[in-house]
């Protein structure tokens, strides 16, 4: 019998995935936290551990902070997501097989990303049923990513596919984060500090070097999504200040990932890099 | 990949997005901070002219001189703040400014003797100084901004006061009220009225203006939320038409319509709003839409990749009108949608290995394929057709940049 793990915030969704996943024959447990399900995974030895991405519970107390501006950088907690289940997981003597389970909402496809280029998980189920749509239940895609990544073979849903980094790409992750002071730079960005003085002032940096650092973080940006920045570098330059049209693009799409940039695996893993 | 200079005229909108209710208020306070910017500045020049031009003591232009310092650094504060200058939300500031500025011309005469006055006649001159005041003291009660200090009975009060400034310079300068004096104390009143007038030319323009920009965004967000109720209501008829006889499938596929449907309304909202939009949510929707007649249609994997929000609905409504053609002329073949950035360009299409079709398609007016070959183009695009190893490839190829001309870089 497949033991699974769950690790979903919505409670509906979690129970009628349960009831799918044992009248299938899988014994199931089921979890909203994902720092239970980290010491769940340590404890039991689960063939298959499912996740979901955005887990509302561990967000509950940054989501009333979370507009932009109003965090300070050093009274705010990084937010747990599925990422921190995935992550601990791949350190397992007896690694499960892997599910993503994700409705690939815009905020979350960095996310995707990093799971699929950096933690390597190759099973990818769209969450939202849209069985009168698609050629296959939503049910069977849940199965048969289970089954499949029980045996360590890849699976994604029709819908997956589409949030997923297009193949042979380099990591996202090693590019956003490719030097030491990037990590903290996202960070405060994504937090809401706007001005380069602020930054500098709040990481202390000079402001001259997190110009420099802006540049070379707005080059990557225009590398990995080269049609946000061709929308988003158009209104900086509006502006007519060179400064403005740097700094403009790389502050939206901090702002814009928000939810990736804050992840306290994504930002864990990133200082790691550099031994910080 | 390739790198995309910047440089276009994107439409843009989507600053405004969540904050609707209080767009107006923070419309005020943005007017009322550049107000107050132009009032200080110019009240700072006034007191630059009279240093320079007046016969004034070492101890006069250096008091002035601070004075007009202050003034500056209030008009750069005022200009430079996003949430309304330094009196926007009233307070001490406020009453102090307006004190002062109503009584340097008290203050000027009895100072500076007359005849040691350079640039115009005493009166103009030191009159001069409460002109900004007084537009912003017809401003903020109109445009409902500011202090409550300033409400229109504390403004009226004021500005009965104001009457007798000028009224007070000329007795302290003159030292006696003839003809020609009464005369130029009936000018300066007018020009006092005059200003006042202007303040709430300036506010009931403003107000207008920003009444306006809400409730264009409030017809908008109204607009959207009947078409979502419409939405709902056809789901309910739908359900209705079933006389009854539900079953839980019955339900299951109207919710899913609906949930498909309100999705897809919501998206194409928020298209119109935001500069950019995921290329994901887009051929998803596209793809929703043809999946139930195009079985097997693979999805390119395109992650966090984004376009230009102007440039959305020319790519959904062509790449829809390339699932149709597959549908027509390759009808049981596979297909796949294929995506790429190259040079600066977004390449997107779809892939099939039907029998082809005719590129002459291209040519006839009414064939929605054309129309679309039209659009790319007018957009700087084209529509390629290319035939390899019995698959045909028919793709959309878009530049992601325009020049400052709105002129398309592609030839």
């Amino acid at each position: 019998m497949t033991s699974v793990l769950l690790v979903e915030d919505q409670a509906l969704a979690g129970f009628s995935a349960r009831a799918l996943l044992e009248g299938h024959g899988m014994s199931v447990d089921y979890t909203e936290d994902p720092s239970s399900a980290v010491d769940m995974l340590r404890d039991g030895a689960y063939d298959v551990v499912v996740v979901d991405i955005h887990l509302r519970t561990p967000a509950q107390t940054y989501e009333p902070v979370k507009p932009l501006g109003t965090m300070q950088r050093i009274r705010h907690n990084f937010q747990v997501s599925g990422l921190k289940v995935l992550a601990e997981s791949e350190r397992l003597r007896k690694r499960p097989g892997r599910v993503v389970w994700s409705s690939g909402e815009a905020d979350r496809k960095l996310q995707l990303a990093f799971a699929y280029q950096d933690l390597r998980v190759r099973c990818y189920c769209d969450k939202h049923p849209r069985q009168h749509h698609v050629s296959r239940p939503s049910q069977w895609e849940l199965v048969h990513a289970i089954e499949n990544a029980e045996q360590g073979a890849p699976f994604q849903s029709e819908l997956a596919s589409l949030f997923l980094p297009p193949m042979n790409e380099r990591s996202y992750f090693s590019r956003l984060f490719e030097k030491p002071a990037w990590p903290e730079i996202w960070e405060a960005l994504a937090l809401g500090y706007r001005k380069k003085t602020e930054i500098a002032a709040v990481l202390g940096y000079a402001p001259r070097s997190i110009r420099n650092e802006i540049d070379e973080m707005l080059d990557t940006v225009q590398e990995i999504n080269p049609g946000f920045h061709a929308a988003t570098s158009a209104r900086s330059n509006e502006s007519g200040r060179r400064n403005q049209a740097r700094f403009g693009p790389v502050a939206e799409y901090a702002a814009k990932n928000q939810a990736y940039f804050l992840d306290e695996t994504v930002q864990i893993l990133a200082r790691e890099r550099f031994n910080r | 990949m390739s790198s995309a200079p910047a440089a276009v005229p994107v439409a843009s909108s989507g600053r405004a997005q969540g904050r609707q209710g209080s767009l107006e208020q923070q419309s005020i306070r943005w007017l009322v901070s550049r107000l107050e910017g132009v009032a200080l500045f110019v009240q700072s020049a006034w007191i630059i002219i009279t240093i320079s031009t007046d016969n004034l003591e070492t101890g006069g232009k250096v008091f002035l001189s601070i004075v007009a310092a202050s003034h500056l650094a209030a008009a750069l504060l005022a200009a430079t703040r996003r949430d309304g200058g330094p009196s926007a939300r009233g307070g001490p500031w406020l009453v102090a400014w307006i004190g002062a500025a109503l009584l340097t011309p008290l203050v000027m005469a009895t100072l500076i003797p007359y005849g040691q006055y350079g640039a115009t006649t005493a009166c103009t001159q030191l009159c001069g100084y409460p002109v900004p005041v007084i537009v912003m003291l017809a401003f903020y009660p109109w445009i409902q901004a500011g202090s409550p200090l300033l409400g229109r009975w504390v403004t009226g009060f004021i500005l009965a006061g104001i009457v007798f400034i000028p009224l007070g310079v000329i007795v302290i300068t003159h030292e006696q009220m003839a003809a020609t004096n009464w005369w130029s104390w009936f000018n300066t009143i007018l020009s006092y009225a005059g200003a006042f007038g202007l303040g709430i030319a300036i506010a009931i323009i403003c107000r207008r203006a920003v009444q306006q920009v809400g409730a264009s965004y409030q017809r908008a967000f109204s607009n959207y939320a009947d078409v979502i109720h419409s939405d709902v209501g056809s789901a309910l008829s739908a359900l209705y038409l079933q006389g009854g006889n539900w079953s839980i499938e019955s339900v299951r596929e109207t919710l899913h319509d609906l949930d498909y449907n309100v999705r897809s309304k919501q998206r194409r909202f928020e298209r119109s709003l935001n500069e950019s939009v995921y290329l994901a949510d887009l051929v998803q929707q596209v793809y929703l839409s043809h999946s139930r007649w195009i079985k097997g249609l693979a999805l390119p994997q395109v992650g966090d990749w984004s376009v230009p929000g102007h440039i959305a609905l020319d790519i959904e409504l062509t790449l829809a009108s390339f699932l149709k053609n597959v549908l027509k002329h390759a009808s049981g073949s596979k297909a796949r949608i294929t995506c790429a950035f190259n040079e600066g360009e977004l390449r997107i299409g779809v892939e099939d290995q039907g029998a082809g079709f005719d590129p002459a398609v291209f040519d006839v007016p009414d064939n929605d394929l054309h129309k679309r070959r039209q659009a790319a183009r007018e957009l700087g695009g084209d529509v390629e057709v290319g035939f390899t190893d019995g698959r045909t490839h028919i793709e959309l190829v878009l530049p992601l940049q325009q020049d400052a001309n709105g002129e398309e870089k592609r030839s």
